[in-house]
Formats: structure tokens, sequence, C-alpha cells
């Protein structure tokens, strides 16, 4: 049987490794175009990956992460365009925003069980949208701007402000953020914490009867994906330049994100990146052909998969992977084994 | 702030209050019975108003008049819709009976598949319908009302005690009622437990279409108004208590004056904020909503 594991184990870790390198490469291969939609693949990939850390480990459905998009976008960006700070600290800064709402959202929240969150999640989401799309200043006299959104002057080509002509520096940072993202859930996945959210998970009650402090750990689970999520909002503004209350604050956004780690498969490493990569170029391609006959062509796309992946692959499209490959696997060892008689 | 804006001001948030709680009893329905919060309730909402629409503009009949069949339809769409796809999941589910995650998830499938199919076939244009009723006023003193809205609110009433009614009084409503309280126990019993949440979701369905005949008398049809009034019902059916009909009804009478009162004294546009802020701060202080009656 060790055998059997450590064979598919290298199989695993040749298939990673390749698709690391193809990935690292991309650039060189790939022209502007291209390059930009794989960076919304990654971009989403990263966003499904952070929101899979409150939704996949704990089971808490949350459609309203497009108010940490939106607070890391506009911390970052109010920060940079008035005071000049570094996108860098502004990006800390949103960070700790989102967590902080984070935890003012979820402490409320997990007390309680059923579409509570989901809802709550929403609504605060709507709140903020329609705060921003009405305020020109908002206190302290910050210049929200609005329904109009803030525009990002582009000063000068700098590590240091974020800001490159070409697209290649984004998509390593993107790609960066993505590692990040993916090696902080496989550290809670190994660490006492994805033990204890597992738990949760499963049996609130029965958790918390062996001494687990659920709304604690809950929490903490909270802060991590917030500011992950912050964290791409801030990538969003400088890629862009520009961000709304509309296009960042949206619904879509948050069913968009939540879709993507869904269709992949939630409570994974592999799967929200395994869900943007086959949701995000469908959709731009949908978008890009036919786009401005059919708007909302892509979405309804989205729907469709999600409802398939509900039905049919409950447990999303990377776990049917792993299913397939131990069936082949079986299937392998048992001609092996005839092999062997024969 | 002088009583002459204030008393307006009052009418109108009771009035539009009324129709929040009407478009929220469907929802509240089905989360009781099925313990399923329909993600794509706006969207049923859309179907239907678009549907009133195109037999407005074909065939010229008011959506007052085509209500019944549109709501026969719909109730059509609901019970085919659960018998077809949720039930299997909620029957996949079967253990875990607090919080089907799956069968909610395909309705949030749904929703965003519906609401996006509404905007490709008819785009992102509003359209509204004029009629005579549509375009007509009724004057109380100095307080002036469109008529679709007053014949809205005395529907919304109307239909809650409908629906209390067919509760209580029915053998229908018997089997929905005990099959609210203990699923398993009903079954035990011989209640075919499938069929009732096909009806149940099909009435659900049934009764948000009968609110969207009312709503688009005044209200403009766009594939938007799902998420609008679909937000919105959430938010209802939170505040008045998972599953509570009269609840539902309150919590919109209270959402209505918020933000008709709270309007007088900030920007209208930003009135609807109260709402939201409303929702949250009732959370926190009653986590079962006004008349929660449910274990959560």
């Amino acid at each position: 049987m060790k055998e059997y594991f450590s064979f598919r184990n290298t199989v695993k870790l040749a298939l990673f490794a390749g698709c690391f390198l193809l990935l690292l490469l991309l650039p060189f291969y790939v022209d502007a175009y291209n390059l930009g939609i794989f960076i919304l693949v990654l971009y989403y990939a990263f966003m499904a990956s952070a929101w899979n850390i409150v939704c996949g480990f704990l089971g808490e459905l949350s459609l309203g992460h497009s108010v940490f998009v939106g607070l890391g976008g506009y911390t970052s960006s109010l920060l940079f365009v008035n005071l000049g700070w570094s996108p860098w600290l502004g990006m800390a800064a949103g960070a700790l925003v989102a967590g902080l709402t984070g935890v003012i959202i979820g402490y409320p929240c997990f007390r309680l069980r059923g579409p509570y969150f989901t809802l709550t999640t929403i609504a605060f989401a709507e709140l903020l949208r329609v705060y921003i799309e009405n305020t020109e200043v908002g206190p302290f006299g910050l210049p929200l701007k609005g329904a109009m959104g803030l525009l990002l002057p582009l000063r000068r080509q700098s590590l240091a402000l974020l800001e490159f002509h070409g697209k290649v520096p984004y998509y390593y940072l993107i790609m960066g953020f993505l590692v990040l993202a993916a090696l902080i859930t496989y550290f809670i996945k190994v660490h006492r914490l994805g033990y204890f959210l597992t738990a949760i998970r499963s049996d609130p009650d029965a958790a918390a009867s062996l001494g687990i402090n659920v709304t604690k750990y809950k929490l903490i689970a909270m802060v991590i994906s917030c500011s992950l999520i912050a964290l791409g909002g801030s990538f969003y503004a400088q890629y862009f330049r520009y961000i709304g209350p509309e296009r960042i604050f949206g619904i879509d956004i948050s069913v968009q994100i939540a879709l993507i780690a869904l269709v992949g498969g939630q409570g994974t490493i592999i799967g929200p990146i395994i869900g943007a990569f086959l949701l995000v170029p469908l959709g731009e391609f949908l978008a890009g052909n036919f786009g401005g006959d059919l708007p909302g062509l892509h979405l309804f796309i989205y729907g469709i998969v999600m409802m398939l992946v509900v039905l049919y692959l409950p447990k999303g499209v990377y776990r049917f992977l792993l299913d397939m490959a131990a069936k082949a696997e079986q299937w392998l060892a048992g001609s092996r084994m005839a092999l062997k008689q024969n | 702030m002088a009583v002459d804006t204030l008393v307006p001001a009052i009418i109108h948030g009771l009035i539009i209050g009324g129709i929040y709680g009407g478009v929220a009893l469907g929802l509240s329905l089905i989360f009781g019975v099925l313990r399923l919060t329909n993600f794509a309730h706006g969207s049923v909402i859309v179907v239907a108003a678009f549907a009133y629409y195109w037999i407005f503009m074909l065939f010229g009949i008011d959506p007052y008049i085509a209500l019944p069949i549109v709501t026969a339809l719909m109730f059509g769409l609901g019970y085919l819709l659960q018998a077809t796809l949720l039930n299997k999941l909620l029957q996949r589910e079967r253990s875990s009976v607090s919080d089907p995650i799956s069968a909610l998830l395909l309705t949030v499938g749904l929703w965003v598949t519906l609401d996006n199919l509404a905007l490709m076939v008819f785009g992102p244009n509003t359209r509204t319908i004029n009629t005579f009723i549509s375009e007509s006023n009724i004057t109380l003193g100095s307080i002036v009302v469109q008529t679709p809205k007053v014949i809205a609110f005395i529907g919304s009433f109307v239909v809650a005690g409908g629906l209390v009614w067919l509760l209580n009084k029915t053998e229908i409503g018997r089997l929905i009622r005990s099959v609210s309280q203990n699923r398993d126990a009903a079954s035990l019993c011989g209640v075919n437990v499938r069929r009732v949440y096909s009806i149940t979701f099909g009435l659900g369905c049934a009764v948000v279409s009968i609110s969207a005949a009312f709503l688009m008398q005044f209200y403009y049809v766009s594939p938007s108004m799902g998420a609008v009034f679909g937000i919105k019902s959430f938010l209802v059916v939170v505040l008045g208590g998972l599953g509570s009909v009269p609840g539902a009804l309150l919590a919109g009478l209270i959402f209505g004056l918020v933000e008709s009162v709270g309007g007088q004294f900030i920007a209208a546009s930003s009135a609807s904020m109260l709402s939201f802020v409303l929702f949250i701060v009732v959370l926190l202080i009653r986590p079962n909503g006004l008349f929660g009656r449910f274990r959560v």
C-alpha cells in the first residue's frame, strides 16, 4: 500500500510543479491580451481561495465578500490619491480595516445558525454600496466621489507605488498573492486551527463540548479571509487604476467569487484555483465575444454550471478529479496484478 | 418636523411597507416549511413581472386580469422546480435537517441564471406599463397616493389572510403545518413529504407572483428589480422571524416606515441604508427576529 501512496504523491507533485512552472514562464509565450485574462484568472483564484477559508472550512456561506474587496480597494486608493501613501502601506491598512469589519460582521452572526450569516453579509455589502454611491465627501472629509468612483493617477513606473506600464509585473504580483493564499490555506489545514475548524463545521455543539472556543476560531478564520480579500481589492484598484461602488461592492462580484470556489471544490487548497481556471476564461471568452449583444451571458453560464455541479458533483470538480484518479489508479493496479499473475 | 410633511410620510411608508411585507410572504412560507432560504425569490418576481409585461404588450390584458393565469403558471413552475431538482438535494441531506446547504446553493445558481437570462433576453432597460388604473390617484384630504399602491397594500393583506386561512383551515394547510413541525413524524403518519414540499414551493412562487402583478403597476419592470425586492424580502423575513406570516407583514411595515420617515431627514437615496442598519441592529438585539418561532 505504501508504495502506491508515494506513487500517487509523486504524480501529484510532478503535475503541480509542471503547472507552476508553466504559469511562471507564461508571460514569455503569451501576448498582452491573453496575459490580461490570466491575470484575471489568478485574481479570481486568489479571491476564491480567500473566500474558501471562511466558507469552505467553516461551512458559512458568505455572499457579501465584496464588502472586503471594496474596503481594501478604497482604503489603499484613498491613502494613495490623497496622502501619497505607497499602496503597499495602503494594502496593510486596508487589510486591517477589512479584518476589523470582518469581526464586526462575524461576531453577532456566528452565534446564530442558518442563513443569518449569508443574509447579513449581503446586507453589509448593499449598505456600503448605497452609502458610497450617495456620498461625495465622507466623514473626516474623505473624498469618496460617490457613484463616479476613484481614478488612480499614473505617476511613474515604480515598485514602491505599484504602478507599472506593462502587465507582466501585475501578473507576478497576483501570482505571489495566490501562492500566499494557498500557503496560508495549507498551514491552516495542517495546523491545529484547521482541525478545530473542521470540527466546528461538522458539529459546532460537539466541538464546543470538547472545549473548542467556537466563536473565537470562527472569527480567526474570518479575519484571515477578509484581510486577504482586502489585498485583492487593493490589487484590483492598482491594476485597473479605477474603483467604483457598483463594480467593486456589487453583489455580482461576491456571487462570482463564491461560485468559483464552490464549482472548484470548497474546503480544498486546489479547488478554488481549478474553479477559476475553468470558469474565468470561459466567462472572459463569452463576455469578449457576446458581451455586447448579450450582457449577462457569462453569469448565466456560471449559474448553469453551478447548478450542474451542485446536482451532479456536490463536492466540486477537484474532488471529482481525485476520485477519477483513484479509480484509474485502482484500474492500473488491477491490470498490473493481472500481468504478474500471467 | 412639521406635521403636514410627517403625516404623508407615515402614510406612504405604511403603504410601501405593506407591499414589502406582501412580497416577502412567499419567502417566509418556503423557509418556514422547507427550512430553505430561497435565493431565487427575487428572480421569481422578475419572471412573473416579465410574463405580465408581455401579456399586457401582446394581448393588452391588464396584469390584474392576467393574475390568475400567471399565478397558476408560477405555481406550476415552482412545483416542478421542487419536484425535479430541490427534492433530490433535500433527500440527500436528510440527516442535517436544519441547514440544507446544497439546496440553498442550487437556489443561488438559479438566482444567477434566471436574473441573467432576463438580462440577456430583455436587456437592462426599464419598462413600465400605463393603464387607466396605474395612472390614477387617490386623494385623502391633502395626501395624494397612487391608486395601484393602495391596491397593492390592500392586496398584501388579502393575500396574507388567504395564506393564513389556507394554512389553518384546509386539508393541504394541515399537511403543510405537520411537515413544518416535524417532517419525519409527518412522514411516519403517512404524509407524502416530497409532495407537500413541492406544493409549498409552488405556493411560495404563486404568492410572490401575485405581488408582482401589484408591483408592476407602479414600479418599473427590469432584470434588476429581482435583486432590489429579493434582498429587501430577506431583510423583512429575518426581521419578522423566519417562517412567520404576521411577522413578515409587520416587519415590512416597519421597514416602509423607517425608509419613508427617515427619508424626510436624510436624502431619499440614502434612506434605503436605514433598513440595512435596522436589520443589523435587530439581529444583534433579537437574533430570532421580532416574531421568531424557530430554534436557531
